[in-house]
């Protein structure tokens, strides 16, 4: 991860900085590994709008069909996260995108997941976020 | 007209009557006939046996011989060099993870070592507390102090006090928050050179995350704290603003506005407060505000330098180092800032 991010930073180097000013971004597109600036039980819905932007979309996902899909190791992260008496996950959807060639793509090929998916608390904070593989 | 072109080509020696050529050629045509191999035996004539021209083959094919066995030799001889220099290569790799396993080993030893040194310290102290009273800020700060800079106690300790009291404890559970991570050890989070590979992925993941993490504590601080713990948190979260790049797992210097534009301004917005609430002018942001953060500016990129989310800091945000202080006269303010960067550059070393 840590040869990815910087070839990241070495490849933003060559990018004009108007590119890089958060314009080459769609919406809904993060650069790869930004989720990881929320902090858990601590980011707000705000603090996530104003550092990933909008999401690409919310999802209500059912629990059994997402813990079934996901990686192993995003399960344990966001099983605490379903509302009480609940039985659907609310995310948040963003794709994860990586600078290549002058403009935000993602090269699914060289990275691993191609979502990541945000789960709040009831009190508006950050549960988790995660990136996955699957779509939801 | 065609069978006198036949004619022609039948035999073009006709025209060579009684000349000189015409007898040259009959010679040649006998010796033909005489070296004609016997078609009846249907043996090719590529015999060369005893001529020069097998002389000269055999020599061309012991030099080809020489060539195939030199370069065979030199092929195998290239094997073998490879095969020994990865046999050594494995042999120093192997080498260097006993080594690296040895001196982590040593190293967790001796800091299990200290740390339960000072955890009997911390329990000798809460044993000389009254029991009748409940614990308060300052013997908080005590037991702080003690156990400081170890994040291993210092964590669970100060959000402990912060939970009592929030107010005194803001800044220093904010600044817990964006100089340590949960799970790795204290020495690990000084930078990233002291890291073993598993914890690098520990690190990374916490590094960025550090002012989502700290800054709501910081942010209370602003709010609610006291002179000196306003000033602590402006400097602190514009400490930040000053090194963004410092908050990412790769360091990589001058990038930080141009990579960063949502996180810059995400910042920023949390920052700006700061210029009422610690304003320029004041003994405590000429004395400490101010030289913080153009020194973290100045130095951001550079693992070795100070940045705000080093343990090392702590100095600055212990009570002990403001005892006494005139908070008025930016000279001592100034004086505990230095004092601060020289425990930093000791803890550097």
């Amino acid at each position: 991860m840590r040869r990815v991010l910087s070839l990241f930073v070495i490849a933003n180097m060559f990018l004009p900085a108007t590119t890089l000013a958060g314009d080459g971004l769609k919406p809904g597109m993060i650069p790869i590994g930004e989720h990881r600036r929320l902090a858990a039980e601590h980011s707000t819905r705000e603090d996530v709008l104003e550092l990933l932007g909008p999401p690409a979309d919310e999802v209500d996902v059912k629990a059994a069909k997402l813990l079934k899909k996901i990686d192993a190791k995003n399960r344990s992260g966001i099983e605490p996260c379903l509302p009480a008496g609940a039985s659907v996950y609310h995310l948040w959807k963003y794709q994860m995108a990586n600078v290549s060639d002058g403009g935000f793509e993602y090269d699914s090929k060289r990275f691993g997941d191609p979502y990541v998916y945000i789960a709040f608390r009831e009190d508006g904070r950050v549960c988790v976020a995660f990136s996955e593989v699957a779509d939801f | 007209m065609l069978a006198a072109a036949a004619s022609a080509s039948a035999d073009t020696r006709e025209g060579y009557q009684d000349s000189t050529t015409r007898q040259q050629i009959e010679r040649m045509d006998e010796n033909n006939r005489a070296n004609a191999p016997d078609s009846s035996l249907n043996i090719p004539s590529t015999s060369v046996e005893g001529t020069a021209l097998q002389g000269w083959m055999n020599n061309l094919q012991a030099e080809e011989d020489a060539a195939r066995a030199k370069k065979a030799a030199e092929a195998r001889q290239q094997q073998e060099e490879l095969r020994d220099w990865f046999a050594a290569e494995r042999q120093r790799m192997y080498e260097r993870e006993v080594s690296m396993a040895a001196t982590r080993q040593h190293e967790n030893a001796r800091d299990r070592q200290i740390i339960a040194g000072r955890q009997a310290q911390l329990a000798a102290y809460i044993d000389t507390l009254p029991r009748d009273t409940p614990i308060g800020p300052a013997a908080y700060d005590r037991m702080i102090d003690i156990v400081a800079p170890y994040s291993e106690l210092m964590r669970p300790l100060v959000k402990l006090a912060y939970r009592e009291f929030p107010r005194e404890f803001a800044v220093r559970y904010g600044f817990m928050q964006l100089s340590t991570c949960d799970g790795l050890r204290t020495q690990a989070t000084a930078y990233p050179g002291t890291l073993y590979d598993d914890e690098n992925v520990l690190r990374d993941k916490c590094v960025m995350a550090q002012p989502s993490a700290a800054f709501p504590y910081l942010i209370e601080a602003r709010q609610t704290g006291s002179p000196l713990d306003v000033a602590l948190a402006c400097a602190l979260m514009a400490g930040a603003r000053g090194s963004v790049p410092s908050f990412d797992p790769g360091i990589g210097p001058h990038l930080g506005d141009a990579l960063h534009p949502r996180v810059s301004a995400w910042l920023d917005k949390r920052v700006q407060p700061c210029v009422t609430a610690a304003p320029a002018g004041t003994a405590l942001y000429a004395g400490m505000v101010e030289p913080l953060v153009r020194q973290v500016e100045r130095t951001y990129g550079n693992d070795r330098n100070l940045r705000v989310n080093s343990h090392l800091l702590w100095p600055l945000l212990a009570r002990t180092s403001w005892e006494g202080v005139d908070l008025q006269d930016a000279a001592a303010v100034r004086r505990v800032f230095d004092y601060a960067v020289t425990r930093y550059e000791e803890g550097i070393r």
